[in-house]
Parts: structure tokens; sequence; C-alpha cells
């Protein structure tokens, strides 16, 4: 276990800056996240703590250790990629003991090694095959495992479930979450999906053109957005969002409020609209709803799929709407 | 999918091209199963009466055979030797990352390019004035100078499709570049060294100039010694085709023998 530190790093590639000056420290032990949209520079924050990239300027720690300078190896640190960067030409136990074997392990420590990750990994009987005989979630839980033998300080996983289909992401997920409960190790998890950030980590940084726009608690970023930014990225569907005389009436020059906050009904004072589209995903069922203010989500009752082209009124929970001010919250 | 016509106009193409190509080696595979009065006979017969008095005749020829072990080891040698040079400058070439390597490249190629005949000269004297004349080693060295290049601008491709991901990986696994070179990019660019190694095999067998110009008789190679058949006498055709086949034997093996690393791949590895 070992914290992370970054102290006004900052990255550029030749005149185009990806980074600017940044701090953040990741707790020991913590499940962190770090998401944004695609070119928002995670993964380029990622390489630097791994050591693939070198800052422009700044400094960096791991576990109170300045690691700039250092070898990725030196830096206690071990990475999943996202393309599962096995070795081909190795079965799946070279590949695991591939790092340990550079190092010069005692081979019975090596095998001991092996045989405790592809015990945590279900690998057992794969482990005499070749990657390109392995199923995408195989290939990944190698990759993960040649991470686990090294028994890093901290682990770095840039967008691993990328390439994988959504029944085996949902899968690895759980799997990953249940190897950081098991080993307690830091863990810097880089992805695009909001979702994947949502349900895995116990904190999520939210970057935004290389800056961060809030560090918390999933549900703390959920409930209280800083910025409109958080508010429309964290959440899915996404947080509807009033502009002009709305939102200066609740006194900001920006109101938010999620589509389960909003009550739909065919009568009663609020937003008036019409139903355009009903989206049914069994559990929930989401009225796309043309409004004075703009199109909206609303989250709705089954009752509701007979009120495709009605006119229907919105009223939004008073308590939980988000006003936002010159791009930050002004409400509690 | 093919439609029926097209698969057959494929295979009319193909043959034709097939035939084209071998046409050649399947009258020198006859002429060397012939006697002198059926390599003359009007008409040309492709099969005539089957005689192994040729094959009898050059692989008892000692200067043949001396010639011929010379070709397996300068072309081993200029194997070995182009490879030596050609993995590591490829590999670095296809890891740089700057405008000169366009430059660079180009500077290989032109090497390659330039006609053999240019270099006859200062060669000739240089050999003379090192003692390399007549030699193996002399050999090896003047083949290298027009097969690394060849080997290199293989080499660049396949060095250039190992993911840089795993790459990464190897780094992060602890890996220096040098052990990123050996255990990670060599294998999986062994198909490309098998393609690149056939290459710098074929062109060293068949190379005539320099081995024309560079040896006299200690060194000489067997597609110069094939000349021995044609002297003031008259040519010894039937001789020159059997010597022909095999000059032939050793690379058709050789292709055949390593042809499964072509079909290689480095699967697998990456999401493709």
């Amino acid at each position: 276990m070992a914290d992370v530190t970054l102290n006004k790093l900052t990255k550029s590639f030749g005149p185009v800056e990806v980074i600017p000056e940044l701090d953040l420290t990741i707790p020991s032990g913590s499940f962190t996240v770090l998401v944004g949209p695609s070119g928002c520079g995670k993964s380029t924050l990622l390489r630097m703590i791994a050591g693939l990239d070198d800052p422009t300027t700044g400094g960096l720690e791991i576990d109170g250790d300045n690691v700039l300078g250092k070898q990725p190896s030196d830096r206690g640190i071990a990475m999943v990629f996202q393309s599962y960067a096995l070795y081909p030409h190795m079965s799946v136990r070279e590949n695991i003991s591939f790092g340990l074997r550079l190092a010069k392990t005692d081979p019975t420590e090596i095998d001991a090694r092996v045989e405790e990750a592809s015990k945590i990994l279900q690998l057992d009987p794969l482990l005499d095959r070749k990657p390109k005989q392995l199923s995408g979630g195989q290939r990944q839980r190698v990759a993960i495992g040649r991470a686990i033998v090294r028994h890093p300080k901290v682990f770095l996983f840039d967008e691993p479930l990328s390439n994988l289909d959504a029944a085996l992401r949902g899968q690895m997920r759980v799997e990953i979450m249940e190897l950081h409960k098991r080993l307690k190790a830091t863990m810097i998890y880089v992805t695009h999906d909001q979702v994947e950030a949502m349900t895995m980590a116990d904190r999520i940084v939210v970057l935004n053109k290389g800056n961060i726009e809030q560090v918390g608690a999933p549900l703390e970023l959920y409930d209280t957005p800083q910025t409109p930014f958080v508010a429309g990225f964290i959440g899915s569907p996404k947080m509807n969002m009033i502009e002009g005389a709305e939102a200066e009436a609740h006194g900001g020059d920006l109101l938010g409020v999620r589509p389960e906050d909003i009550t739909l009904s065919t009568e009663g004072s609020g937003w008036s609209g019409r139903i355009t589209l009903i989206e049914q995903l069994g559990s929930d069922s989401y009225a796309h709803v043309v409004t004075e203010h703009g199109a909206m989500i609303v989250r709705c009752g089954r009752e509701a799929s007979d009120w495709l082209d009605r006119e229907v009124v919105l009223t939004p929970a008073s308590d939980k709407l988000h006003i936002f001010r010159n791009g930050h919250r002004v409400s509690a | 999918m093919l439609r029926t016509r097209e698969k057959i106009f494929c295979y009319v193409v193909a043959f034709a091209f097939i035939l084209f190509l071998l046409a050649p080696i399947v009258w020198l595979l006859s002429t060397s199963f012939k006697g002198q009065l059926d390599i003359f006979a009007d008409p040309p017969r492709l099969i005539a009466t089957v005689t192994l008095d040729n094959y009898r005749e050059v692989l008892g020829d000692r200067d043949f055979m001396h010639s011929f072990l010379n070709s397996i080891l300068v072309s081993s040698g200029t194997v070995i030797l182009s490879m030596i040079l050609a993995l590591p400058a490829a590999y670095g070439l296809s890891r740089l990352r700057s405008k000169t390597k366009v430059g660079l490249l180009s500077w290989v190629l032109l090497v390659r390019a330039a006609p053999g005949m240019i270099y006859v000269i200062p060669y000739f004297m240089a050999f003379n004035e090192l003692g390399l004349m007549d030699t193996k080693a002399g050999l090896i060295l003047i083949n290298t100078v027009f097969t690394a290049p060849l080997a290199i601008w293989i080499l660049i491709s396949f060095f250039d499709g190992v993911p840089g991901e795993i790459e990464e990986a190897a780094f992060v696994d602890g890996a220096t570049r040098w052990q990123t070179f050996t255990r990670v990019a060599l294998p999986m660019a062994a198909p490309g060294i098998a393609s690149a190694a056939i290459l710098v095999f074929i062109f060293s067998w068949n190379e005539f100039l320099f081995a024309l110009t560079m040896t006299r008789f200690e060194s000489k190679t067997a597609a110069v010694a094939i000349l021995n058949y044609m002297g003031y006498e008259g040519t010894e055709w039937g001789k020159i085709a059997a010597a022909g086949i095999l000059i032939l034997l050793p690379v058709a093996i050789f292709a055949i023998g390593i042809r499964k690393y072509f079909v290689q791949t480095s699967a697998g590895g990456v999401k493709g």
C-alpha cells in the first residue's frame, strides 16, 4: 500500500499543453478512478505515474519517494493495459512470470507467486496456453495476473475493460473490485465510462482538458457536482440543464435536474411539454420530453408508456435542483 | 465470396503465371536428364531417355563440389553477418521517431539501389590491399553490403508491427531496452526474420558479379563454377543443366522448410 502524490505536475507535447499544473494526492489503499472524456489527459497522467512518459515540470511521489527519473520497474507499480499487451510468443505462465524472471527471482518463489495469482484469477487450467488460445476476458485476467505477481505498491489500470463486450465487462468489473478488497493495494483506474467509475471507485477524479474538475466519492459527485461539466458527465442519462429565465429565477445562470428528480403527470403545475419518445429499459422507462425550456429526459413508470405524443407536466423536486453560476455550484 | 467465373479466371491467371515462371526450370530439369543427342533433338522433346550421367559427372567433379561448398559457406556467412547488423539497425530505425529516420532509410536504400558494377573497382583495389581477394570472408563482406540494407527494409515493417503497448508492458515488467529487443521484439518479428534470412540467402547464393571478379579458385562459388562447363571445346549443356538443378535445390529446400514462418502471426498479444 502506498499513496501517490502529484505536485504541480504539467505535461506538454511540443506546443500543446495536455496537462496544465495539477496537484493530486491519491490515498494509500484507495480505488481511485480517473474519469473524463477522450483526450482529457487521464491516460497521459497514468503513463507519467507509470514512468512511461516524463512530466514536463512538477514532482511525483509514490509512497513518499520521489520517483521522477526512475524506471517503471523501480517505482513499485504494475500496469494493466487496454489492449492486454500480452507477449504472444509466451505461454500464460511465462507471461505472468516474465517480470520475476527478469528480476532473477528464485524459481521456487516464482512458482509460488504464479500459483497464487492463478488461483486468485482462476487461471490454473490455462497456464500452458498461448494468449491466442484465450478469450478476451481470460487475456485480461492474465494481464492482471502479470501485475499481481510483482506485488506492486500501486496498480495502474488503463481502460482495461474497453475491449470486452458488455456482459464480460460487468463480470470483470466485479472481479477487479474483489481483487482490490482482497489485496487492499492502491489502485488507479482510468476510464472514460462514468458507469465504471461510479460502480468501482471509492474515489473519483473527474478530468476535463487536463484540469481536475472535482474529486470525491461517487455519490458525492452525483449528489453535489461542483461544476456543470461534472453534473453533465456523471450520471446516465445525463442531467437536464436549463438556461435563461428559469435558471435566473432560481439564482443561477444554469439549472440542473436529474431525470429521476422530475415527476411526470398529465395535469398540475410545472414545466409543460410533450413526450416525443419513450425508452423502455425494463426496470426503468425514460421519457424524452420537449418542453418550453428545451429537450429533457425524465424517468417515469410503466404507466407513462401510453403517454407518447401527449402533453404532460414536469415537476422537479425543489430540494434536488443543482444551481450553477459562472461555472460553479451555488446551491448545497 | 468469389463467384465461380471469377474463381476460374483467378485460377487461369495464376496457372499461366506459374507456367511462365517455371518453364525455364522445367526445361533445365528435362535437359539435366538427357544425353547430348537428346538435348539437340529436332523437334525438341520434353521427356527423352532418362540418364543420370550428367549428375554423376557433376557430383564427381571435385572443382564444382568445392565451389558448391563455398556457396553454402558464403551464403550462410552472409545471412549471419547481415542479420547481426540488420536486426538492431532495423529495430532502432523502427523505434526512431525523429525526421532523420526518413533520411537514414533513404541512404540505406541508396546503397541497395546502386548498380553493383560501380562497387567493383573500389572493392577490387581495397580487397587487394587487405588480402581479402579470393577469400570467403571477403565475399561475405561484400555480399553483406548489399544484403544488409535489403534485410533492414524487410525487418523494419515487422518491428513496426510489434505493438508499442507490449514493449511498454515489458518495461513495466523490468526489461531494459536490450531485453525488450531480444526477448519480446525479436521473437515477435520471427516471421520477418525468416523472410529476410531467406531473401539474403537467395541473393547471396545467386550473386555472380562479385563472385566472378573477387575470386580465383579458392573461394569460387557454384554460380561461377558453372562457367567451367563452357569451354573452348564446346558447351556441356547436360552438365550445366544438372549443375543448375543442384544449385537450385538448397534454395528450394530452404524456402520450403522455412515456409511456415511466412504465415506465422503474432496473434493474441493485443486486442486485434
